[in-house]
């Protein structure tokens, strides 16, 4: 029996997958990254399809079930994405702060 | 009449004194503005009695802020883009540093500072011969309820984490030298600036004090919003335990 959360994510991850091979192809993403993103997708499409057979393993690591073991990786995981893209902006806005003050200094004379 | 005579004598003494003491150092008044076409014209004017050169930091202002500036003589330094308070004022002291400044007055573009005022700070600059002197406001019926509670949490918490002595730690009207502004240079581009210049003073040990002036307050939903207040706490939490 298949269930509709199933079908859901199998479409989500082929999507996803879809998109960034996609986003790799059009050179808007590395190949790391792509690697990086396949990975997790395909990660997600393993935990979707082989549920019944996570749930062998989940006593031993203390999850009563399979979706709460799928709610704590999707927090891990985007908690960790949200301190990366942190950092990038982070970054990012320094690198803007940097060229906005050096070109007005330059209108000194 | 003869203790009028007398009090406006004294001023004049008092004056000379003040300008003799300035002499031949040159005094730059940095002006940061936002949007702030309402006042700057005026707070331009009022300034330029007491200073060499006026430069006005434009923040990518939407409106005629850097028109006004430049119609009423002030030197005009624009950003391609928004950066905020403390970027803003970075750049221009670095453009004063660039141009020879010996004396840097900051203060607000919104006409929260009296410029009048600048005399008196800058006699207690001279005669106390301190590092920097704030322009320290009264936490009275002027100022909102939300940035009154909001700057007296400030006053505890940076004397608890740094034993600063400043009531007034948010406050944006300063006289400094140039030297000193090399050993406070700041990190934060946005409202955290006038915490974390009073923590370099207190880490580089440099002598300041302050001065009162008067609170006023034009428009309420202008200056720090409570996001801001939590930056600043947060940049003050980072400068405690990441001691350079």
């Amino acid at each position: 029996m298949v269930y509709t959360f199933e079908i859901i994510g199998i479409v989500f991850v082929l999507v996803m997958i879809y998109f960034t091979y996609l986003n790799y192809k059009r050179k808007e993403i590395s190949k790391i990254n792509f690697f990086f993103w396949s990975t997790l997708w395909i990660a997600g499409f393993f935990l979707i399809v082989f549920h019944k057979s996570i749930n062998k393993i989940l006593p031993e690591i203390q999850i009563v079930r399979v979706m709460d073991l799928y709610m704590i990786l999707s927090f891990l995981v985007l908690f960790s994405l949200i301190f990366y893209i942190f950092k990038i902006v982070k970054r990012n806005e320094k690198k803007i702060e940097e060229i906005a003050r050096s070109l007005a200094l330059k209108e000194i004379k | 009449m003869e203790n009028d005579f007398k009090s406006l004598e004294k001023k004049r003494k008092g004056f000379e004194k003040f300008s003799d003491s300035n002499k031949k150092k040159k005094i730059f008044a940095i002006i940061p503005v936002y949007n702030e076409e309402k006042y700057l014209k005026e707070v331009i004017e009022k300034t330029k009695k007491y200073v060499d050169e006026i430069i006005v930091v434009d923040d990518a202002s939407s409106d005629l802020s850097s028109k006004i500036a430049k119609e009423n003589g002030a030197r005009v330094i624009r950003h391609v883009v928004n950066l905020g308070l403390g970027a803003s004022l970075k750049t221009g002291c670095d453009a004063a540093l660039k141009l020879g400044a010996d004396i840097i007055i900051t203060l607000d573009g919104d006409g929260q500072h009296d410029p009048d005022e600048i005399p008196k700070l800058l006699k207690k600059f001279n005669e106390e011969k301190l590092d920097i002197v704030f322009g320290e406001r009264c936490f009275d019926e002027n100022m909102p309820f939300v940035k009154k509670t909001g700057n007296k949490f400030f006053d505890k918490f940076s004397k608890k984490l740094f034993n600063t002595k400043l009531k007034d730690t948010q406050t944006g009207f300063r006289v400094f030298s140039s030297e000193t502004y090399k050993k406070i240079r700041w990190e934060s581009s946005d409202y955290a600036v006038a915490s974390e210049i009073l923590i370099n003073i207190e880490r580089k040990k440099l002598n300041y004090g302050s001065e009162k002036i008067k609170t006023i307050y034009h428009d309420n939903h202008k200056g720090t919003t409570i996001i801001d207040g939590i930056k600043i706490a947060n940049k003050m939490l980072n400068l405690k335990f990441n001691k350079k």
